[in-house]
């Protein structure tokens, strides 16, 4: 093994990751896998994460914005790449260059489109606000959108590639009924006289959920980096396998243990006083996560290496502490806890 | 989209006060990038003020012009920083919608519009550094009013109920360092102060302002 620096480090679990995809492939059957890098691949790192998902067979990334696209870019020359928060100071016409996707949910987006006049015609996803109230377009401006969206097809200024929307998980039945009012609004579309390609609407939650959702695309994010979207099962349960690794140098050792990572390095702490966590084989209650040092009192079980050794603390290594049971501490979600991984940490294969 | 403005006389004022209350002997606190500040922004200004010492993190210490020290580090001037809001955490409204009463927002439905109202779409999420609050909850300024975050805050952006508020896309959504405080989100979230000016993501773009460069 190499020599391990007093920093923290992100490892990466490259064969977790191949058969997550793998198996999100399985699931997905005869619908394409979209898969979401954004904010720096929910915080792994896109520079590893993304040449090996497109290796491993995802057909399309996702990222936010139209900047981060441009970023991610190089790393998938060829793979289709979606980005939909756009604001009107986003460089529309570098996302043409780049042969970005673009989500579109307000007139203002198409108006901007076409002001680029570029020589590259837009390849756009129609978003439908179905329930979750975040972006898409409410149903009373659909028509207007779709017919400014018509309009410029015809022109060769827009393809209308997809029509889609995101769902807000709320139950079974207002997922169903978001399936519906995509349906329709896709129904519209047609009536249009646009042929979109693909409907999609599922992410991880979905997906897993209601098969029916699948449509022809699904959008993973959370799932394909092994971390559960829901509170009662582990990603395991579901056949996916953490990816991720955080370990940090053991600095102090004797009653009171300090790791050598803290919330200046991405670290949430645990809400409240006197949590208690098993870290391999031993129970320590949680003092203090500071800027730079996790105070650990040992409680029972066997303890941590001396210092100098690299203790991995959270994520999917054996006798680490689960993102999912960390979030919960730190009362929480898997996501919030990777996503906030400070990107300067360095990160390695495993 | 997501931007942090730092406001250099505020700064400047909260470390003249620290040195006036504790002397230029201490050891700044400047570790996680000084908490959100920039290192190099604030041993620039330290320095001029006739501090010599300062903390700071290892992959940063090539950004501060100041003597590293191993001595117990001081987060007065930090605390005083925020009293004068010189951390501005601010997004950007990029949709608008109106929505009636009784509809649920954002995942999980946790919140429901308890008028017909508007809802502005912000660029500002966990991934940015502003906390997730469980289950929902939240406030920042928009267009000189302090409004609610309704339902969940997800990973890139957040949804504030409006009612008849008059703003338009491109308006500034001030989190915290207007009118409402840091020390807010900290209590709503659970975690300190210095923690979320830490948490500020990398991607955040970040301003320097009030002076004249």
């Amino acid at each position: 093994m190499p020599s391990l620096p007093s920093e923290p480090i992100v490892w990466l679990n490259r064969e977790a990751l191949r058969s997550n995809v793998k198996r999100a492939l399985e699931i997905c059957g005869s619908s394409r896998l979209m898969l979401a890098v954004k904010s720096n691949a929910y915080g792994l790192g896109a520079e590893l994460v993304v040449p090996e998902v497109v290796a491993a067979g995802a057909h399309e990334l996702a990222v936010l914005d139209i900047e981060t696209g441009l970023a991610i870019r190089p790393m998938a020359p060829e793979t289709p790449l979606l980005a939909w928060l756009l604001a009107p100071d986003s460089d529309f016409a570098a996302a043409l260059e780049a042969t970005i996707e673009l989500g579109i949910s307000a007139l203002w987006q198409l108006d901007a489109i076409e002001a680029c006049r570029s020589s590259h015609k837009a390849t756009i996803h129609l978003k439908i606000d179905t329930g979750l109230h975040r972006n898409g377009a409410l149903l009373e401006d659909w028509p207007n959108l779709v017919a400014r969206a018509a309009q410029l097809e015809s022109a060769g200024v827009v393809r209308v590639r997809a029509v889609w929307s995101h769902l807000a998980d709320t139950s079974d039945e207002t997922t169903l009924e978001s399936l519906g009012r995509l349906e329709e609004a896709a129904d519209l579309v047609r009536q249009a006289g646009i042929q979109p390609e693909i409907l999609h609407l599922a992410a991880s939650h979905a997906a897993i959920e209601l098969p029916q959702t699948r449509l022809d695309m699904v959008r993973l994010g959370i799932l394909a980096y092994g971390i559960s979207p829901f509170s009662d099962r582990f990603a395991d349960d579901l056949g996916f396998a953490p990816v991720m690794t955080l370990t940090a140098p053991v600095v102090h050792h004797s009653d009171v243990i300090r790791l050598g990572v803290g919330y200046g390095h991405g670290v949430i702490a645990p809400v409240g006083s006197g949590i208690e966590v098993d870290l391999h084989g031993g129970r320590y209650r949680v003092r203090e996560v500071g800027v730079d040092q996790i105070e650990l009192e040992h409680l029972s079980g066997p303890k941590l290496p001396e210092v100098g050794e690299h203790v991995a603390l959270l994520g999917g290594a054996e006798g680490a502490i689960p993102a999912e049971k960390w979030a919960a501490l730190a009362h929480t979600i898997g996501d919030e806890v990777v996503a906030h991984l400070d990107p300067s940490l360095e990160r390695r294969w495993a | 989209m997501r931007h942090v403005d730092i406001d250099l006389p505020g700064l400047e004022q909260a470390l003249k006060d620290s040195a006036g209350a504790h002397g230029t002997d201490l050891t700044l606190d400047l570790r996680a990038n000084a908490y959100g500040f920039g290192v190099e922004v604030v041993s620039g200004l330290a320095k001029d003020l006739g501090f010599r010492l300062a903390r700071v993190c290892p992959r940063h210490l090539d950004r501060t012009v100041l003597l590293t020290s191993q001595a117990t580090p001081s987060t007065d001037w930090l605390e005083r920083a925020h009293q004068y809001g010189a951390q501005k955490f601010w997004g950007t409204v990029v949709n608008l919608k109106r929505v009636p009463e009784g509809t649920g927002v954002s995942y999980g439905g946790r919140y429901v519009t308890q008028t017909d109202t508007r809802l502005a779409l912000v660029t500002l999420g966990f991934a940015d550094g502003l906390p997730r609050l469980d289950p929902v909850g939240g406030e920042v300024e928009l267009a000189g009013r302090v409004v609610s975050v309704a339902g969940r805050i997800a990973m890139d952006q957040c949804i504030l109920d409006i009612g008849e508020l008059e703003v338009g896309l491109g308006e500034r959504a001030v989190a915290w360092g207007g009118l409402v405080p840091i020390a807010q989100w900290a209590k709503w979230s659970g975690r300190c102060v210095p923690a979320l000016g830490a948490g500020i993501a990398a991607r955040v773009q970040r301003h320097l302002r009030g002076v004249d460069a």
